[in-house]
């Protein structure tokens, strides 16, 4: 009896206690250990990280819906994609997921900074200000560009608000252009006043500069015009003489304000592996592996007819096999995110003045020569056109100066309400497209959330 | 004091006048058996006869019970009355209801099992040349589906038993060899990610292959394999018994027994089951310019305008050409196995070891393969009480693995009118060509793997055993490869080094009581354990080389490094009833109480019961009348509850990716976790009966089940707007899975005389799958590698949503397609209503295909004739299909780019109104990529798995023993509906449940013939 018990003593100690049941994960970081200014410059950084994503095809799909280019129909997959019809069809959901998801990334990671409690969080002031600040930068260009992607001109709705982290079960309703809009410029605010106490991966000037644009295309032109001054008049910036070397430069451009940069040491799996493929190649000068070329019946196009020795066009687009390819704008497939450069703030400021008082001044002219005289243009402005006309020159000038870069040249065209022509040479006027050209939700998000459109 | 001297003395001689020795030798016929058990059933006492036959039995007195009984053989009792010397001779027991099944911790004998376990004799994997022990299970299981991946060496098995019993954790049944349990899956694949681990972090490219784990074990060191089934077999095992468990028994030795060498040599080659049936040059010219045609173009322009020359290929060297791209890819291939094994044993102590080589190159071009294994068993009895084990097994592997999308599966990317090298004998277009990227893209994966098990077992009092078990299996790879800059579009030259360790370690206590009171036997068992698993993985990548002798990652120009870790554990505390009355009555009765720590802190604990009742009817007295005819019957019924963990380690936690931007550090939200998750679990009931006819002439069990999985642990969808990278889904306990079917199970011993023996076989099992909810749901979409597949209630898991073609419109020659609403459009008429045919094709889904056969099963026979043998086994599979990859789509929209391959029967295309014909209007157009239920191919299956004849006799003089002489066929037959674009019908790429349909590139199995030479000594 003795032995018996004996053993099943033993035979109980030998059983584990419950702490081996704890495992942890070793890489990584879990969510209850966000809670320090180091994690926080993190969370900036993966959201930063997403804008590869985020911006994967906000070159190529505008270009092709605003008529700039057209794909070649061999891209060595068989894929073709008559993107001419979206202005009649829309946009497919296909082509939507990137740009929906990477951005639902990327709010969480600021909505998560916003709200967590950096006060207490151990760190100078100039730490937290710089946090805050790349946090509201990011939100703001998140804002502004879905704002301008997923609103449906016809009810005005748009994208969902999010200022707060959002559960994985919880639902959430479409918000309107106004209420995005009117964020966005908060936010762009905010990250000016955090970025002007102390820099973070960008600056006060790239918040600045963000917010000339965002204003901008707000019709606001009052405050694009003073913040695009602001930044001219910093002296912070130059053109390149050599265009081909701002994207060959990227961040590191004497021109460039606000990118994103492409950072050959990040290997995180994403897609399929690293920092994200952009398919900037395609942009190649090969009749094989190059899939968007020039349409001849662009704007785009007749404008370089009109001056072919344009530095925009001889050191930027490249012809071969009987098409023109934008080949130097996209170097190689790792060619860093312009989003604001130099240019686009002569630009700006020129015909935000013009836009409010209706009247040119020796200002606006001298900042459009600016940009021609860099690349070189053979139509130097003299003298001083009417408003109407000085407006025009600014379309066809910022059309040179921006095509192919993000999605200027389609939000410009929209904000004019002007026409859009395909490879065929059908235009398509802005009464035709506004109700077409928008994002659609993916359909599980639809379904889930039971937006209403 | 004389007085009592003289009581002792007297009581002394007295005593010893009564208790005596018995001596004595059992004998089968005139031979000596070694090992039988001799047991005075009056006082318990016992012994085993020696290597002669000969026992000593002490302290027998009159009128005691001897027993004398042995493993397949008759029992035999005598009572002592005095006798000093005996002769027993015993005969083989024609039941085998004695036969010895390994149950989880323990052993039963047959008749005793009220469970459902299965058994297959070690002999009938011994020298099979298939890549894995578990692919020759094959059709001699009723309700064990076996796949095999493909005739590359080394290559995965899937097996199912009694279906697929989950969707997002691991389905493969638990692996146990002598007691460890030891994970299946690839070398390079973490176990428990269902997707596989085909793309790790720094990859140089997606590859969908690995080598096997469960290759690396000898299947000539197999004794028995048991396949356990219903829940009260599995229950033990509990939370990974869920899919069913295969019990792997090594050979032991024996004791008292003498030492017996084993050698055998082996021999093989092996050609591809079926090529696919492609055009020739001439062919493929003239499809390619009707197609031209057809679209328009100016049939002037062909040469010059459709890109079917490329990389610099001339018209004049194009028409010279008519290159068979399926021969750069597939060859002869060839293995040589030689297997040196020893056994034997003295009164305490046994051994068994043994070595195995194999250097094989299979039909692949490129693969190479050499494994190198060795094992040592040894059990010592230190005394009466106390005895040690050790088993212990030594596998290492050097593979050249061809991934799919390597070697043969390139032969569809490029046409017969395309070189395989230029004239300055450079590659000619070499990111496609299969050659190219066969030569200049290196692979090597070193294989290790161990798997050991030291137990301790202690008699620490009477009826009552402790054992105290310590078991660990480590497994690692190194996985180099060097990818030249020719391969690539971007020209740049890639290199990868990655090692991966998995450890597991389990140890566990058991107590079992056992007994018998009267006619009452009981066995209790009651036990502990505890396991570690763990995974390790670094990978460096280098990128860009200057110099083409140099190929390491670290002298790249650019270096990237990778790590992940996981491990998880588990805790279990068990018991077992197993009791019987008179072996009539049956009950078996399993708790068992599991924590994993994959589940959420409040829900780490899973309580599993079983149970099972057996009815030996055949056993009663009112049976005897029938017992000529049927000597054996037994009714069953099993009921009992197992979990499965089966989940990535930290599911459950919400975890950020660290990534860099800047050269700072960034995160991003990685995975949601579900606090709540908790153990999904199977709930399974089995009726069944065993029988047997006419002295055991013929052998049945039926069985019918139900198994119900609550609690599915899969990727439910969340919202988007969760912020998740890379996708919308947290893993979480939902929804219901059901599998029921029926096994049935027959063995005929024909003719059984002296010079001739002649057995059969035959099983078959029906099981159907279906998801019965997904909570709120009706389905789900889970997006994979190769598009999203959806779980649709009501359907088995793995089903596709895809369009439905119905044919070729006879006047058009344009494909047809249905509607939702039931209408029929040609294609021109589907894009005219939806502006594109791929929005017809996304808007006008059904859920098809079915992933699962409706029957699987297998029959068997087998002669001996003196000293001739033969054997032959066939395998079948009915009602399962096969989703094509996408190069067979290609293969039918090849035009728009004129670089893939052509099956042949897109001869019989359609060209004039009129023409009946399933192949449409060749043209130009680009490839249409969604689904269609075109690309469904049934995959039934008629195959010649087996053909063996030999011949073996015992040499009448010399140090050999007994010599076998055998030829083995392998694959050699098959009957097959699939499609012709799908190399077999034999297809497995992934354990991922959800892609069950498919979707794969499709590789060729192996069918070979192997000579070989047994001999014992």
């Amino acid at each position: 009896m003795k032995k018996i018990i004996f053993f099943f003593l033993t035979f109980s100690l030998l059983a584990a206690c419950d702490d081996f049941l704890e495992e942890s994960p070793p890489t990584g970081l879990t969510s209850d250990k966000l809670n320090d200014l180091v994690t926080m410059r993190a969370l900036n950084n993966g959201a930063y990280k997403n804008f590869r994503e985020f911006y994967a095809y906000a070159t190529t799909i505008p270009s092709l819906a605003i008529g700039d280019s057209f794909m070649l129909p061999n891209d060595g997959a068989g894929n073709y994609i008559n993107a001419t019809t979206w202005a009649t069809t829309g946009f497919s959901q296909v082509l939507t997921g990137e740009m929906y998801n990477s951005s639902m990334s990327a709010f969480h990671n600021v909505n998560y900074i916003i709200n967590a409690d950096i006060t207490n969080m151990a760190g100078t002031e100039n730490e937290k200000n710089a946090v805050l600040g790349d946090a509201h930068l990011i939100k703001a260009v998140l804002n502004f560009t879905v704002d301008k992607f997923f609103t449906r001109n016809a009810s005005g709705n748009s994208f969902p608000l999010l200022n707060t982290v959002v559960g994985p079960n919880e639902k959430v309703s479409l918000s309107t252009s106004i209420a995005l809009r009117a964020q966005a410029e908060t936010d762009i605010e905010l990250a000016r006043q955090y970025l002007k106490q102390s820099a973070g991966v960008n600056t006060y000037m790239a918040a600045t500069a963000f917010a000339a644009k965002i204003y901008f295309f707000h019709k606001k032109y009052d405050l694009a015009y003073e913040r695009a001054n602001e930044v001219i008049t910093s002296g912070q910036f130059s053109l390149e003489s050599d265009m081909s070397n701002i994207y060959l430069n990227g961040d590191t451009s004497t021109e460039t304000i606000l990118t994103i940069v492409t950072d050959l040491t990040d290997t995180t799996p994403s897609n399929w592996g690293g920092y994200a493929t952009v398919n900037f190649d395609r942009f190649e000068a090969s009749k094989s592996t190059g899939l968007f070329t020039l349409n001849p019946y662009s704007l785009v196009a007749q404008l370089r007819n009109a001056d072919p020795s344009d530095l925009r066009f001889t050191q930027l687009f490249e012809e071969k096999d009987g098409f023109v390819f934008m080949a130097s704008k996209y170097p190689t497939n790792e060619t860093d995110q312009i989003i604001v450069r130099l240019p686009e703030m002569y630009l700006t400021r020129a015909e935000s003045n013009i836009m409010n008082s209706n009247s040119v001044t020796s200002t606006d002219v001298a900042d459009i020569n600016v940009v021609k005289n860099r690349a070189g243009a053979a139509d130097t402005i003299t003298g001083t056109p009417s408003a109407s006309a000085m407006l025009d020159i600014i379309y066809n000038e910022r059309s040179k100066e921006l095509c192919f870069e993000l999605f200027d040249r389609l939000l410009n065209s929209v904000r004019l309400e002007k026409d859009i022509v395909d490879q065929n040479g059908s235009t398509y006027s802005y009464g035709d497209y506004i109700n077409k050209l928008y994002y659609p939700f993916p359909q599980e998000e639809i379904d889930y959330h039971n937006f209403e459109e | 004091m004389k007085y009592k001297l003289l009581v002792f003395f007297i009581l002394y001689v007295g005593f010893n006048a009564f208790s005596q020795d018995l001596r004595g030798t059992v004998l089968i016929g005139s031979d000596p058996l070694p090992g039988v058990n001799v047991i005075n059933l009056t006082n318990g006492k016992g012994t085993l006869t020696n290597f002669d036959g000969n026992f000593i039995l002490t302290n027998v007195s009159q009128g005691d019970e001897i027993e004398f009984s042995y493993i397949g053989f008759e029992s035999q009792k005598i009572t002592y009355d005095g006798q000093t010397n005996i002769s027993v001779v015993l005969t083989e027991s024609s039941e085998q209801l004695d036969e010895v099944y390994v149950t989880g911790y323990g052993s039963q004998i047959r008749k005793n099992l009220s469970s459902v376990i299965s058994k297959v004799d070690g002999d009938l994997l011994a020298n099979t040349p298939v890549p894995s022990f578990e692919g020759a299970l094959q059709g001699r299981v009723a309700g064990v589906q076996i796949t095999s991946g493909s005739g590359m060496s080394g290559s995965s098995v899937k097996v199912r038993i009694r279906g697929t019993g989950s969707v997002l954790a691991n389905a493969d049944p638990l692996y146990v060899i002598d007691g460890v349990v030891v994970p299946s899956g690839g070398y390079d694949q973490n176990s428990y990610d269902p997707q596989g681990d085909n793309y790790p972090a720094g990859a140089i490219a997606f590859q969908d292959v690995d080598t096997n784990v469960l290759s690396t074990i000898n299947p000539n060191d197999i004794e028995s394999i048991e396949v356990l089934k219903d829940a009260s077999a599995t229950a033990i095992y509990g939370s990974r018994g869920a899919n069913g468990v295969i019990l792997i028994t090594t050979k032991k030795g024996s004791y008292n027994g003498k030492t017996v060498v084993e050698a055998n040599f082996d021999y093989g080659i092996s050609e591809a089951t079926r090529k696919l049936d492609l055009v020739n040059a001439e062919e493929y010219l003239m499809l390619a310019q009707e197609a031209w045609y057809n679209s328009g173009n100016n049939p002037i322009d062909f040469w010059s305008n459709s890109g079917i020359l490329q990389d610099g290929l001339t018209k004049e060297e194009a028409l010279t050409n008519n290159t068979n791209w399926q021969d750069q890819g597939l060859r002869t291939g060839f293995s040589n196995k030689m297997n040196l094994s020893i056994s034997g044993g003295a009164d305490s102590t046994r051994f068994f070891a043994s070595f195995n080589a194999l250097e094989e190159e299979s039909i692949f071009v490129g693969n190479e393969y050499m494994s190198l294994a060795t094992r040592l068993n040894l059990d010592h009895k230190i005394n009466d009480k106390l005895k040690l084990s050790i088993n212990s097994s030594f596998t290492s592997v050097d593979n050249s693995p061809v991934p799919s999308q390597n070697g043969i599966g390139r032969a569809m990317d490029m046409i017969p009118l395309w070189p395989v090298y230029k004239a300055d004998g450079s590659y000619f277009y070499p990111e496609r060509n299969p050659t190219a990227n066969l030569e200049l893209w290196e692979q090597q994966r070193l294989n290790k793997s161990f798997i050991g098990n030291w137990s301790l077992e202690y008699k620490f009092i009477d009826n009552f055993k402790f054992i105290t078990d310590f078991g660990y299996n480590f497994v690692s790879t190194e996985n180099k490869q060097y990818r030249d800059g020719l391969l690539d579009p971007t020209g740049e030259t890639f290199a990868m080094q990655r090692k991966v360790n998995k450890t597991a370690s389990t140890f566990k206590n058991l107590i079992n009581y056992t007994n018998v009171f009267g006619d009452h036997n009981v066995d209790v068992l009651v036990g502990i354990e505890a396991q570690k698993n763990s995974y390790d993985s670094s990978n460096l990548q280098g990128v860009g080389y200057d110099i083409s002798t140099i190929k390491t990652p670290a002298d790249a120009e650019r270096i990237n490094g990778f790590y992940e870790q996981s491990s998880s554990t588990f805790l279990s505390y068990f018991s077992r009833l197993n009791y019987d009355y008179r072996g009539k009555y049956l009950l078996s009765l399993t708790a068992r109480r599991d924590a994993s720590s994959r589940f959420g802190k409040n829900n780490q604990w899973g309580f599993f019961p079983a149970a099972s009742l057996g009815y030996n009817i055949s056993e009663e007295s009112f049976f005897d009348s029938l017992r000529p005819v049927v000597n054996y019957l037994k009714f069953r019924v099993s009921y009992g509850i197992s979990g499965n963990a089966s989940i990535p380690d930290y599911a459950q936690y919400s975890s950020y990716v660290a990534n860099n931007y800047q050269g700072g550090l960034g995160l991003s939200l990685d995975n949601i976790g579900d606090d709540e998750l908790s153990w999904e679990s199977t709930t399974s009931i089995n009726y069944g009966i065993s029988f047997q006819l006419f002295d055991g002439k013929v052998k049945g069990e039926v069985d019918i089940y139900k198994k119900t999985t609550d609690d599915l642990l899969l990727q439910y969808p969340i919202a988007g707007t969760a912020g998740v990278l890379g996708g919308d889904f947290m893993t979480s306990n939902v929804g219901t899975l059901e599998n029921k079917g029926v096994e049935l199970g027959f063995n005929f011993d024909l003719v059984e005389n002296d010079d001739f023996y002649w057995t059969a076989g035959f099983n078959v099992a029906q099981n159907i799958n279906e998801l019965k909810s997904l909570g709120v749901l009706e389905g789900i979409e889970i997006g994979g590698l190769f598009g999203s597949t959806t779980l649709l209630v009501g359907h088995p898991v793995g089903v596709q949503n895809l369009a439905d073609w119905v044919g070729v419109d006879p006047a058009s020659g344009q494909d047809l397609w249905k509607e939702l609403s039931g209408d029929i459009l040609t294609t021109g008429q589907a894009e005219s209503k939806y502006g594109n045919l791929e929005t017809f094709l996304n808007n006008n889904r059904v859920p098809s295909g079915n992933p699962y056969p409706d029957f699987t099963g297998g029959f068997n026979t087998s002669v001996e004739y003196k000293n001739w043998y033969g054997s032959v086994l066939f395998t079948f599979e009915y009602g399962a299909e096969y989703l094509a990859a996408g190069e067979t789509k290609l293969a039918k929209f090849p035009f728009a780019t004129m670089s893939n391959n052509i099956h042949r029967q897109q001869l019989n295309r359609w060209r004039n109104p009129g023409d009946i014909t399933n192949v449409s209007r060749l043209t130009t157009d680009p490839v249409i990529w969604p689904d269609t239920d075109e690309f469904v191919s049934p995959v039934d299956f008629l195959r010649m798995r087996d053909l063996t004849f030999g011949y073996r006799f015992q040499p009448s003089s010399g140090f050999i023993n007994n010599v076998n002489l055998y030829v083995k066929l392998t694959n050699y037959l098959t009957f097959t509906n699939a499609k012709p674009w799908l190399y077999d019908p034999e297809n497995y790429r992934t354990s991922d449940n959800t892609n069950a349909l498919g979707k794969y590139k499709s590789v060729p199995q192996a069918k070979s013939i192997n000579v070989g030479l047994n001999l014992k000594f």
